[in-house]
């Protein structure tokens, strides 16, 4: 048989369904060889085996189909002892209408709606199967975002199933507008993926960009969306993300309405946005229900932060070690007594705590719950106290690195967060080795990649460089909703025509 | 690569304080004395006539660079020649640059980093800069920059506010007259006139037109009033006499900031908007000489690889000015005053504005 398989194959034509059950069935057992999970029901009646049901176990609604396939099925066999054959639409006839169901000739096709959870109807003397729509698998409820948290504003996030991701979104756009295109990648997953876009307000040019590159991924699987991410981002080579994430459907939404395009994956809780900008990684969902001026406020405490996470450990080594007239002198003072009989020069004191401190963070996220408080104790003494009593590593090092912890974690968006952590160490190097002016350079040579990136035809620092004036009420401030009404010149459907409602409710 | 008016202006105040802030103030001082604002009132007025002339020649071609249209209006070998300067001007300009750098990094911070350190990791990243990004890149760097920089000169303005003593200023005009008033304008406006090399900047504006000129202007006023409130501050804070002899006047002005016992020596945040601004000029610079020498020997789309030889010409260059060492003086008066300021900013935009007027004029007849 598996000859007959691969000469079939050979001549191009897709193989097709003999109207002999027995045959059917063999050939579909070959297919399935070893796949424990695959459950085949007969249904004989009077010693003669007139179907055959075909499911894969834990994937579909047992009870449905015994009720709504099986019984029909026994009773029509009941009442015609003959074999019928070639009658479709009479056989279809036997179940409840408001049962999906669906004819298909092909042993691929067959193949593949088992795999996906439907259930297949052989019958003894058709060469057609039939297909039943009764999947029912299992999936958690919906949850509050575990990594997206907020004081007021919605508490759902997406989850594994796509399909309920798709009606989270459909729930807050009642609008044909909203375009959910399916396609399937990976050779073998065969993922479900759906571009999701606004019509009418998203540029055509950057939906076809992203069906493109999507469309030339070569892969065998697609287990989560960051498979897709590092496929289709237009610098790989970059530390930053260029590619939004989210789990809550509202910055999805409002995302949408931005005129972006979405990336919903099968399986993965994790929404990617495109294109992404550096100022959308430091917007957090909260910023836009909060009060406009406690949110500017919040706003600027976050850059703070988040710069601070950058820059103050190599700051101090350089102030420490090139700069000490720039620190006030009682200052210079205490940190030269603190410092005092550490034999590490400040740099490489920094760079041990920063490195211990990473690891505790890498380590703290895979402990298992039981040992969690016993590594952190550990860790909150060995690095706050004994380090210091010990005369190994400085008290101030130790208030910085802290503080530098801290601060890394103000980032809304974690992945931008990790660029910026992972950026400390270069910057530690060159403020030991150049001091003040390491710094800076350094600093000018990040900022040349950060304006240079160009995620999707967007310049990643819009709308501060290159500056678009009616954008920055969104990023130098929280401007009050009604005045943020424009879409970034990038994303707008043509030239000039950025203005919209005031809606945007991220 | 396009840029638009925005950045260019940005891009242009950047070129322009940076050096200016620093260096020619001392010259300036040393021979117009207490007066020396108003030789920055001169030499800002000189500054904008310079730059609105190279303006007004370049949006007659606007989508040509200087050298593509002085071939056109000399014609193909004079054109040629005429750019020559320039070349040697931008060459001169970056290895100076570079050597002044190096000369107040060894006196303010790093004492002991040898020069080919210092230069090299600077040309380093100008060399990145342009070859990664090209002069969009430089733009939006200028851009992104810019205002930041600008919070941080009205900090320092306002910070050393107290230290100001207005009698300083007097008396005005009696003690120095015309000649040295006129003389000290000089320095300066060579460097404002920096500003044409905008000539080989215009096409890549996006819509060059009239608002590029006053772009262009502006950021030229702009940067002439921050050196004017330099110079004022400085004068006002150390006296004439004093300032003439300090090598970095407003560097050590900043440097007397004292504020609550607690904010004080914010001379590192300037030398922050100084590198800055260096790097932008030098990175300029280093694009249009790269872009111009294609141009130049006809293989626009190479420059790239032009790019490959210039970065290292300068960093030889440099270390030859660092090593020779020849006085400072000679190098900004002998050269810059009397050859660049005369020959590149003056006399070659006025003849090409004035032989394009003609030919057509005599086109039109």
């Amino acid at each position: 048989m598996e000859q007959q398989t691969t000469t079939t194959s050979n001549q191009g034509l897709p193989e097709m369904l003999y109207p002999d059950l027995a045959y059917n069935v063999e050939r579909m057992q070959l297919e399935f060889l070893n796949c424990s999970d695959i459950l085949y029901r007969n249904c004989s009646i009077g010693g003669l085996n007139r179907a055959t049901l075909i499911y894969v176990d834990g994937m579909c609604d047992v009870q449905a189909v015994d009720e709504f396939v099986l019984q029909p099925l026994i009773e029509h066999f009941r009442r015609s002892s003959m074999v019928d054959e070639g009658r479709e639409v009479e056989l279809k006839g036997i179940f409840i209408p408001t049962l999906k169901i669906r004819i298909v000739y092909e042993t691929k096709e067959v193949i593949k709606a088992v795999l996906r959870g439907e259930t297949a109807i052989l019958t003894e003397g058709n060469a057609f199967a039939m297909i039943a729509d009764l999947i029912k698998m299992e999936k958690r409820a919906i949850e509050e975002p575990t990594s997206e948290k907020v004081v007021r504003g919605p508490r759902d996030a997406f989850m594994e199933t796509l399909r309920t991701n798709t009606s989270l979104l459909r729930r807050r756009l009642r609008s044909s507008q909203l375009k959910l295109e399916s396609m399937t990648l990976g050779n073998v997953t065969e993922t479900d993926i759906v571009i999701g876009y606004m019509e009418g307000i998203v540029k055509e040019s950057l939906v076809k960009e992203v069906r493109a590159r999507l469309q030339k991924i070569q892969i065998d699987g697609i287990i989560h969306s960051s498979n897709i991410e590092e496929f289709i981002e237009d610098n790989v080579f970059s530390p930053f993300p260029q590619i939004q994430n989210t789990e809550r459907p509202d910055v999805a939404v409002s995302s949408l309405l931005e005129g972006k395009v979405i990336i919903i994956t099968d399986n993965t809780p994790f929404v990617l946005i495109v294109p992404m900008t550096y100022w959308s990684g430091l917007q957090a969902a909260d910023d836009y229900t909060d009060r406009y001026i406690y949110a500017t406020f919040v706003r600027w405490i976050r850059y703070t932060f988040v710069h601070t996470s950058l820059l103050l450990p190599s700051l101090y080594v350089a102030l420490t070690t090139y700069h000490l007239q720039v620190i006030p002198t009682p200052l210079v003072v205490s940190i030269a007594s603190a410092r005092e009989g550490v034999p590490l020069p400040a740099v490489i004191e920094a760079l041990i705590m920063e490195f211990i401190f990473e690891g505790l963070r890498e380590a703290g996220l895979r402990l298992p719950q039981q040992v969690g408080p016993a590594v952190s104790i550990a860790g909150a003494l060995v690095i706050g106290q004994a380090v210091v009593a010990a005369g190994i590593i400085s008290t101030p090092m130790v208030i910085i690195v802290s503080l530098t912890g801290i601060a890394s974690f103000a980032f809304p968006l974690y992945n931008l967060g990790t660029a910026y952590r992972m950026l400390r160490f270069p910057l530690l190097v060159a403020a030991g080795v150049l001091g003040f002016y390491g710094i800076v350079l350094f600093l000018i040579a990040l900022s040349v990649h950060m304006v240079t990136l160009k995620p999707f035809g967007v310049p990643y620092m819009a709308p501060y460089a290159p500056m678009a004036p009616g954008n920055l009420n969104d990023v130098l401030v929280r401007a009050p909703k009604p005045r943020m009404r424009r879409l970034l010149p990038w994303l707008a459907k043509s030239k000039g025509k950025s203005e919209r409602f005031p809606k945007r409710t991220k | 690569m396009k840029i638009n008016n925005r950045q260019l202006f940005w891009m242009i105040l950047m070129l322009e304080i940076g050096i200016n802030l620093l260096i020619t103030m001392t010259a300036t001082i040393q021979s117009a004395k207490q007066d020396s604002w108003i030789s920055y009132i001169l030499a800002g007025v000189m500054g904008l006539v310079i730059t609105y002339v190279a303006a007004k020649l370049s949006s007659r071609y606007p989508r040509q660079t200087l050298i593509e249209y002085s071939a056109a209006i000399l014609g193909k070998w004079a054109g040629k020649l005429i750019v020559i300067p320039f070349f040697l001007q931008w060459f001169w300009v970056m290895s100076l640059i570079l050597r002044d750098e190096f000369l107040f990094i060894r006196l303010n911070v790093l004492y002991k980093t040898p020069a080919w350190v210092i230069i090299g990791t600077m040309i380093g990243v100008v060399f990145y800069t342009v070859y990664h990004g090209g002069i969009e890149a430089i733009g939006r760097v200028s851009e992104l920059w810019g205002p930041i920089l600008m919070v941080i000169l009205v900090l320092t303005f306002g910070l050393t506010a107290n230290n100001l003593n207005w009698p300083m200023l007097l008396p005005v005009y009696a003690d120095t007259g015309f000649g040295p008033i006129v003389e000290g304008a000089l320095a300066p406006v060579s460097l404002l006139g920096e500003a044409v090399l905008l000539m080989m900047l215009f096409p890549f504006v996006e819509h060059p037109g009239k608002e590029t000129r006053k772009a262009l202007l502006l950021a030229v006023a702009f940067s002439a009033v921050l050196l004017l409130l330099g110079v004022l501050w400085v004068i006002m804070t150390f006296g004439p006499e004093v300032s003439g002899r300090l090598q970095f006047p407003f560097f050590e002005m900043v440097k007397l900031v004292y504020l609550m016992e607690f904010i004080q020596n914010m001379d590192i945040f300037v030398m922050a908007v100084w590198l800055v601004s260096i790097f932008v000029k030098l990175s300029i610079v280093m694009f249009i000489t790269s872009y111009g020498a294609a141009q130049w020997t006809g293989k626009t789309r190479s420059w790239k690889k032009v790019l490959w030889g210039v970065a290292p010409l300068t960093f030889i260059l440099t270390m030859l000015v660092i090593t020779l060492n020849p006085p400072a003086g000679l190098l900004l008066k002998s050269v810059w005053i009397r050859y660049v300021l005369p020959v590149n900013m003056v006399a070659i935009p006025l003849l090409l504005l004035v032989v394009s007027s003609i030919r057509k004029r005599v086109k039109r007849q």
